[in-house]
């Protein structure tokens, strides 16, 4: 079947015959059924202004949080670490003080 | 030249109801023989046709004038159809079978040109609705494949594609055996 064939036979096929007044009627009762739905409103416009600024007061009272916990805890372990190095070296020194002159270590008191 | 639907969507918004029963009036025939042949049905195409240009008046904001108006309306057509094509599946299976049951049968009823009419009918409806979009808008409305393709939403080469292989299957179903009737 040659395509001018095919053509040919597709358009046998014709939609059903319809009067005037099914045309006139037509237009009616689409401007009907127009009327019934209700007309189309804007889409409500999205904000996002609130949402961001809960994640800005979220994330800045987390940092606030974060910063006086971790802040004081640092500072006290370092405070310790720091005093406990500071006796260790006091102590070393009083022991390195210790060695005779043959070479002997000689622990002494350790003075205060 | 412009599309002269323009002047009267631009009417339309500005508050003229006279404006879109005119657009009514100049397409209702187009998209009552498109719905027909994509449905097969008198009935269902009547309602989709009037769904057509209800739709067409509540989005008629969104018309922008990048296509012509009834390039637009057809995609509001199609739309349409694909949708009842889904709800409808299978009752349009069994249409389908009656329509080439009824072909079958009656090979001598009737005008032949009627009857080859239900033939091509039923053979449309056992293609995609893709394809039979396609092909009902390049062959029954004469547009272009550029202009079916801004109607379906999909590239010239796909619309291209779906007209061949469209046709392929159409000359295969309607090819007449060597013994028919005249």
């Amino acid at each position: 079947m040659t395509d001018f064939d095919l053509d040919a036979q597709l358009h046998a096929l014709r939609p059903p015959e319809r009067s005037k007044e099914y045309w006139v009627d037509f237009t009616a009762r689409v401007t009907r059924g127009r009327h019934y739905r209700p007309p189309p409103r804007p889409a409500p416009a999205v904000s996002w202004l609130p949402q961001i600024a809960w994640g800005f007061c979220l994330a800045f009272g987390c940092f606030v949080l974060g910063y006086y916990l971790g802040h004081n805890g640092v500072s006290r372990q370092l405070d310790r670490v720091w005093r406990q190095d500071r006796q260790e070296i006091v102590r070393f020194q009083t022991q390195l003080s210790a060695y005779d002159e043959h070479g002997l270590r000689k622990q002494l008191a350790e003075q205060p | 030249m412009g599309d002269p639907d323009e002047s009267l969507v631009v009417q339309c918004l500005n508050g003229d109801p006279a404006a879109f029963e005119t657009l009514v009036r100049n397409h209702q025939r187009m998209i009552h023989s498109l719905t027909y042949r994509m449905t097969g049905s008198p009935a269902d195409a009547e309602d989709l046709a009037q769904e057509t240009f209800v739709r067409a008046y509540e989005q008629l904001a969104g018309y922008h004038g990048s296509a012509k108006f009834s390039t637009w309306l057809y995609r509001i057509a199609i739309n349409l159809c694909f949708n009842w094509q889904q709800r409808e599946g299978r009752r349009l299976e069994v249409h389908t079978q009656w329509a080439q049951n009824v072909a079958i049968d009656r090979p001598e009823a009737g005008a032949g040109r009627a009857d080859l009419g239900g033939r091509v009918q039923a053979a449309l409806l056992r293609l995609s609705a893709a394809q039979r979009a396609a092909v009902v808008l390049t062959v029954y409305d004469g547009l272009s494949h550029a202009e079916a393709a801004r109607a379906l939403g999909c590239s010239e080469t796909t619309v291209s594609w779906r007209i061949f292989s469209a046709r392929r299957k159409l000359k295969a179903w309607l090819q007449t055996p060597a013994t028919s009737h005249d």
